[in-house]
């Protein structure tokens, strides 16, 4: 069976003096599976989100091959990739402040994803349905939509506009857009970054639990291990660009191999540390050669 | 320093400008004013490089001569913005209280009075127009646009760690404000100034062409376009030249001023 | 602070500030020496010649009386009387102002046309040669004062190819078909100087769109490039534009002077320039008051339309976090 997600050989690189960005990934994930990107900022994480999604920016020089159900993406037109994104792939991003459209209340930029994709072609033919019939489906999906995500008062909170909301209410909304049309692959890149550490958690089972109800795989970028180890079931471990540890989730940070996870999973560790020492750093991990070899840089 | 092809051409453009000015104190090839009926209308010819026009004026010599008023109005009409403009700007940005709101009602007031319409008040009330009236005129409405950019740079700078620190430590203000703030105002009221240097020179053009700056005998680009305006269509040759020189003046301005901002601003750099 | 309460401010800043305005536009030109009366009588007057002229145009008295009433009588729309031909000043600046008018705002509405979908372009292209192209072009156009423009325009498109009328103006009722014809090359020389400003204008506020993180949402689900450019640029990018397009409308009532004088048109720039050239000061003053107060007006019009079209100046409540 073709994997849903295959990536293989992917170099990346930004700009006329060509920093390379990504080196040799290569990963693959199955329908329903989660696997979660770790590192640390300017590893390659969110670049690699990006280049999936085919949102790089133009000045970046990708190589190599990403096959979504088989199919080719690098390269893949613009028109084609669109019908993709937002439907069958969708991402939710780390900026909930700034990620939503200012000029436009929430229900509509939620509704819009759904009218994208599905209005035209799939409803009209499941329904046979008119216009109206097309905007009222669209309505009270999105009131399910939005009361699925935890909303409060979905019927007004969709007429707000996001500076009306606060940052946890709009990545709420951003993913009730990624989830709307149940896509096979949501791609969350740090989702709970930007919030209050009290609303991280609420987000964060928030997702699981969306993610789980629309059995849709996941890319769950994040720096945090114990993010990771929460919802994902395996984790990708990237250090200046390159892959360098791929396994469970609990085998990963149990019983790191990689020097640099090693240390990762160590400075995350604080408990460990016996008061007055000086706390662990990744460079105490690596051996001098892999320090000065790293030149990949820029996330 | 970063290198920016647009400060290279801008900056090449406004210093020919400013060699032709400085030339023309030593040495002009003619008497931009000395009038001879036998080399009327000359198409550029040694040694009119530029021909002649309707009086047998020398072009080439009146291009000199009308780069020194040039550059004088942009420096004075800049001078008078940037002088009155920044102080007001940088109190705006950094004082409490009504002070900034009524500087800043006062800058829109001021902004209703575009450089050609004081111009022509003062040229009113004064009888007739001259460079003062013109200059004077220009400077004033440049003054709105100098306040906003010294307080909005004010602003950025003001909340900063060192600033807090420096205030913390009870420096006197006017020391905060000469010491911290003005040079990290200053990359921005140096493009603002080169933007207005330009529009401080297209500003004089269109007064001299309605013969509301320098007299007749006063040698302006602006007059010389006015000047060839009968003769266009005989002899294109006369707006030529005037006309090339303020479009690359103020094309040097404005390019100079996208260069400063690319190499001294650097949130402009494009990102990603 | 809702909407009304705004618009409520804005609506007394604008009066104080035309208050102010007026009085600064009386004081410069009643305020120097000399006046009509010696004027219009000339250098060789006699004192008890020119002393009765002011008392007959009412010059002798004190000049918060005469500001104060010359303030009153505009707002009955009574600009006082010529000082040489003693037609009333209000009767001279209706039909000229609509001319300006059309002007005006003709070239406005070509500019806009003109630079969004060119400034848009530039953005979407900035790496391209295209792209860059539009940039230089505009860097050109702004380069060029508006009169040498319309100088060039009416030498290729009225002498030399002989398409269109060099100059001259007829009213719109008289006969539409040359009333368009008259105003298309002055239009397009404002137009175009104005049109190369707003280019850039637009062009850089894409280019913020472009990246911004709302931008990338819309791509993430599912607009193609252009779709997501006019879905979710669009708004965002006016929303800079139009505080743009304000500056720009009050710049081309003034270049409209110089393009009236190029092409001949009988609007209130040349109106301006002649009182200014004869010295009949009540018309300047009237002029100038009212070029001034256009300018007021433009620029509250584009506060309140900013408020309007942005929601985050509507409310600023926030939501709490659940």
């Amino acid at each position: 069976m073709t994997p849903l997600l295959e990536v293989s050989g992917l170099n990346l690189a930004f700009g006329q003096r060509r920093t390379p960005a990504l080196r040799d990934v290569s990963f693959t994930l199955d329908g329903g599976q989660r696997l979660g990107i770790i590192g640390e900022s300017g590893s390659g994480k969110s670049v690699t989100a990006l280049a999936v999604m085919g949102l790089l920016p133009d000045n970046a020089f990708l190589s190599g091959s990403i096959r979504w159900r088989g199919q080719e993406l690098v390269g893949l037109g613009d028109a084609a990739y669109s019908k993709l994104r937002g439907d069958d792939m969708t991402m939710v991003f780390q900026e909930p402040m700034t990620a939503l459209d200012p000029t436009m209340p929430v229900g509509l930029q939620v509704a819009e994803v759904l009218r994208l994709h599905r209005a035209r072609s799939k409803d009209a033919a499941r329904f046979g349905a008119s216009a109206e019939q097309i905007v009222d489906n669209a309505r009270n999906r999105v009131l399910e939509m939005l009361t699925e995500v935890g909303l409060p008062d979905p019927g007004r909170a969709a007429l707000k506009y996001p500076h009306q909301l606060s940052g946890g209410q709009r990545q709420r909304v951003m993913i009730a857009m990624a989830l709307i049309n149940r896509p096979a692959l949501v791609i969350c890149d740090e989702p709970t970054t930007a919030l209050d550490v009290t609303v991280q958690a609420k987000v964060l089972r928030l997702i699981d639990y969306e993610l789980r109800a629309v059995q849709a795989a996941s890319l769950f970028i994040s720096h945090d291990l114990a993010v990771v180890s929460q919802v994902c079931d395996e984790v990708l471990v990237l250090y200046h660009g390159e892959v360098v540890e791929r396994g469970h989730v609990a085998q990963v940070l149990g019983a790191p191999e990689h020097p640099y996870t090693k240390g990762l999973v160590a400075t995350a560790r604080l408990d460990l540390v016996t008061p007055g020492e000086r706390l662990p750093v990744i460079e105490d991990f690596l051996s001098s050669a892999q320090l000065a070899g790293g030149g990949a840089a820029n996330g | 320093m970063k290198r920016s092809l647009s400060l290279t051409i801008g900056a090449s453009l406004v210093g020919l400008v400013a060699v032709l000015a400085l030339v023309s104190f030593f040495w002009m090839p003619f008497d931009p004013n000395h009038v001879d009926p036998a080399s009327r209308l000359l198409p550029p010819s040694w040694p009119h490089i530029m021909g002649t026009d309707h009086l047998g004026l020398d072009i080439f010599s009146r291009i000199l001569a009308g780069a020194r008023i040039c550059l004088l109005v942009g420096v004075i009409a800049v001078g008078i913005g940037a002088l009155v403009g920044v102080p007001l700007g940088l109190i705006a940005g950094f004082a409490k209280g009504w002070f900034p709101k009524f500087v800043l009602r006062t800058a829109d007031i001021i902004y209703a009075f575009p450089a050609l319409l004081l111009a022509i008040l003062l040229a009113a009330a004064n009888g007739h127009g001259s460079v003062v009236t013109a200059m004077v005129a220009i400077g004033i409405s440049s003054v709105p646009a100098f306040i906003r950019v010294a307080r909005a740079a004010t602003l950025q700078v003001v909340n900063q760690d060192f600033i807090l620190a420096a205030r913390t430590s009870a420096t006197p203000k006017y020391t905060i404000a000469l010491q911290h703030i003005l040079p990290n105002i200053a990359p921005v009221v140096l493009v603002q100034s080169s933007v207005s240097f330009g529009l401080a020179i297209l500003a004089e053009a269109a007064l001299s062409y309605l013969g509301l700056s320098a007299p007749p005998t006063t040698v302006t680009w602006g007059r010389m376009l006015f000047d060839a305006q009968s003769y266009l269509f005989s002899d294109a040759n006369l707006a030529l030249w005037p006309g090339l020189f303020i479009a690359l003046t103020v094309l040097g301005c404005n390019l100079l001023g996208d260069g400063l901002r690319e190499v001294l601003d650097p949130r402009l750099q494009e990102v990603r | 602070m809702s909407v009304v309460r705004v618009l409520a401010s804005r609506v007394g800043v604008f009066a104080i500030s035309l208050l102010v305005a007026s009085l600064a536009v009386f004081c410069v030109v009643n305020a120097l020496p000399g006046d009509v009366a010696g004027t219009i009588l000339g250098t060789n007057a006699t004192p008890q010649a020119i002393a009765e002229l002011r008392a007959q145009l009412g010059l002798d008295r004190p000049l918060p009386l005469r500001y104060i009433e010359w303030l009153g009588g505009m707002f009955r729309g009574d600009f006082g009387v010529s000082a040489f031909t003693y037609e009333p000043i209000g009767a001279l600046i209706r039909p000229r102002l609509a001319v300006t008018c059309w002007l005006v705002f003709l070239s406005v509405g070509l500019a806009v046309t003109l630079a969004i979908p060119v400034g848009k372009y530039a953005a979407l292209r900035r790496k391209k040669f295209t792209g860059q192209l539009v940039s230089v072009v505009s860097q050109f156009g702004m380069a060029v004062p508006a009169f040498l423009m319309g100088i060039i325009l009416s030498l290729v498109f009225a002498v030399r190819l002989g398409w269109l009328p060099a100059n001259g103006y007829t009213p719109l009722l008289v006969d539409p078909l040359d009333w368009a014809r008259r105003l298309v090359l002055p239009c397009t020389a404002l137009a175009l100087v104005q049109g190369a400003v707003l280019v850039r204008y637009v062009r850089n506020a894409f280019i913020d769109v472009l990246q911004e993180d709302y931008f990338r949402t819309a791509r993430s689900v599912g607009w193609p490039l252009r779709a997501a450019v006019n879905r979710h640029g669009m708004r965002n990018a006016a929303l800079q534009v139009v505080t743009v397009l304000g500056l720009q409308l009050a710049t081309l009532f003034v270049g409209a002077i110089v393009i009236e004088k190029v092409f001949v048109i009988p609007g209130l720039g040349s109106l301006l320039i002649d009182a200014v050239a004869k010295r009949d000061l009540p018309i300047v003053q009237g002029v100038v008051m009212l070029l001034v107060a256009l300018i007021l007006i433009i620029n509250a019009a584009v506060d309140v339309l900013y408020v309007l079209i942005d929601p985050r100046l509507k409310s600023d409540t926030e939501g709490v976090d659940v």
